[in-house]
């Protein structure tokens, strides 16, 4: 008696294949958004220190002209950002032990004041940014609000 | 482990386990993934915060040359003073004799400016004001830029060196000589211009080599374009009358002679002697001038390194400031200007022996080595 052979196992394979292939898929992209999602963060990092050294080179005149060069220095990633969520608030940097006596100075009146314009004559800004970013669709599904960044930064420029 | 292989012997249990297996790797990359780019985005802020805090300690550093034009002018004015003090003085005398009478004393508010000057740029001084507040605004920026700052602060009743100090600021250290502990000491890298720089465009004597011929025992004199040099063991600066150019007694030894001007060099020495001691404005240190800063900095990050501690990144920018001059007459000149300069900490430290000046002044402190601090980020603007 011939023995029966046993059936191949057809199919098997393709379907495992089925089953895996989207979720590698899923998982490769993912890995891939995720990386742009970083390089979008560093790129936003970037163009805050780009801009922050033109407003040192006295090239930016207002926070206009600040937040389009904080814009247009993102560059290709500028595509994963809403520009309308750009937002930089200036404020002064905090207290040097130098600002303290120069402080005090003021207080001797206008001339004295005067004065020290003249003679101290940089000044500095510290830059609070904030910015939405609109992640690539597969992170868009953790995040569909978008990501807040926030970059802070400090720079004194001269003459003012 | 039974359960384990009854799990790998049965089909569904095989899917299972590389279904597992699968994730683990996964999970692995995405945490490999995540952990590099939060690293590479501190690296990027990292190198953002030290360019800022080099940029803004050359903004103060340039307004600190502004400074010495401004003082160079107060100068200028107080030896019109000076001068017109004498001048009055002569006009009395009926300016006939250049001898001031007894009772006519200088005024030298000169000297007055330039005391000024000394403290205030650390001119001949251990440092100066400005230097120091060139310090305590950039460690300022450098704490609000996020680079780990161990100043508390300069209170003088209070003060003491943080062990390890950060950031660092090395002034003007690419012109210092071999002695570089100095250029941690904040400096403008200035001094006092002398008046014997007026005689640093006269001539110098040419050497003149002789020697005195054995037959005849006559003196053959030569320049020093027609002597070589011969050093021997028992003299190394030895010269001999060149070979094979024809000149007579090539190849004897000579000696160097006494310039027939030399009497007249001896007086010019003691002019620029004399004038050596004559202070006038504050100039560049160098020339041609050289200011810049290097910052070298920690950056703390919430990654864990190896050890389980936090992370540091370690940066180094460097500023150049440059202008056209200090003198008095180039104070309507456009003001100095701060630029970045690309780094090459590899080659900075093999000149300058960073290494020898950190261990030497931070005896007691283990710091990383440099080479492994450069080789986490080479910085450039």
């Amino acid at each position: 008696m011939a023995l029966k052979k046993s059936p191949k196992p057809k199919g098997q394979a393709l379907v495992e294949m089925l089953l895996v292939t989207p979720l590698l898929f899923l998982l490769t992209a993912g890995a891939i958004q995720f990386t742009v999602l970083f390089q979008a963060r560093s790129a936003f990092d970037k163009a805050c220190g780009e801009a922050a050294r033109q407003y040192a080179a006295n090239q930016l005149k207002d926070s206009s002209a600040i937040t389009d060069a904080v814009w247009n220095d993102m560059g290709f990633y500028r595509s994963y950002f809403d520009k309308q969520s750009l937002n930089i608030s200036t404020q002064t940097p905090q207290a040097s032990i130098a600002d303290t006596f120069f402080n005090a100075i003021d207080t001797l009146g206008p001339l004295a004041s005067e004065i020290k314009s003249y003679l101290i004559n940089y000044t500095g800004q510290t830059w609070i940014v904030t910015i939405c970013c609109t992640p690539p669709s597969l992170v868009a599904v953790i995040f569909p609000d978008g990501i807040p960044f926030q970059s802070q930064l400090t720079v004194l420029k001269y003459p003012n | 482990m039974i359960r384990i292989k009854h799990w790998t012997k049965n089909p569904s249990g095989q899917v299972l386990l590389a279904t597992l297996l699968f994730c683990f790797i996964f999970v692995t990359l995405f945490i490999g993934l995540y952990k590099s780019g939060l690293l590479y985005n501190a690296k990027e802020r990292a190198i953002r915060a030290s360019n800022l805090t080099a940029l803004s300690a050359g903004a103060v550093y340039a307004n600190g040359l502004q400074l010495v034009r401004l003082t160079n002018v107060a100068l200028l004015l107080a030896a019109a003073v000076d001068i017109l003090a004498i001048a009055a003085v002569l006009e009395v005398t009926g300016g006939l004799s250049l001898i001031l009478p007894s009772q006519f004393k200088d005024l030298n508010t000169r000297k007055l400016v330039q005391d000024i000057q000394s403290i205030l740029f650390g001119i001949n001084q251990p440092v100066g004001i400005y230097p120091l507040l060139i310090s305590d605004e950039t460690i300022s920026v450098a704490s609000q830029n996020g680079l780990k700052s161990t100043f508390p602060s300069f209170n003088p009743l209070s003060w003491s060196l943080p062990i390890p100090p950060s950031p660092i600021m090395i002034f003007n250290v690419t012109t210092l000589g071999p002695g570089l502990a100095q250029a941690i000491v904040p400096n403008m890298a200035l001094k006092f211009r002398t008046a014997n720089f007026f005689l640093d465009t006269l001539p110098k004597p040419k050497k003149i080599y002789s020697y005195k011929s054995g037959k005849n025992g006559k003196i053959y004199t030569f320049n020093s374009d027609q002597v070589e040099p011969a050093p021997n063991s028992q003299n190394e600066g030895q010269m001999r009358v060149k070979k094979g150019v024809g000149l007579e007694g090539e190849g004897y030894f000579v000696t160097e002679q006494v310039s027939a001007g030399l009497s007249k060099l001896n007086a010019v020495i003691n002019l620029a002697n004399l004038l050596a001691g004559l202070q006038l404005d504050v100039t560049d240190r160098d020339i041609p001038a050289v200011h810049n800063i290097f910052v070298y900095a920690s950056y703390p990050t919430s990654i864990k390194d190896t050890q389980n501690n936090n992370a540091e990144i370690q940066t180094l920018s460097q500023v150049n400031v440059s202008g056209t001059g200090l003198a008095a007459w180039n104070v309507s000149d456009p003001p100095y200007q701060a630029t970045l300069a690309s780094t090459d900490p590899v080659e900075l430290v093999k000149q300058l022996s960073i290494q020898t000046l950190l261990s030497q002044a931070l005896s007691s402190v283990k710091l990383p080595s440099i080479s492994n601090i450069f080789g986490t980020v080479l910085n450039g603007p």
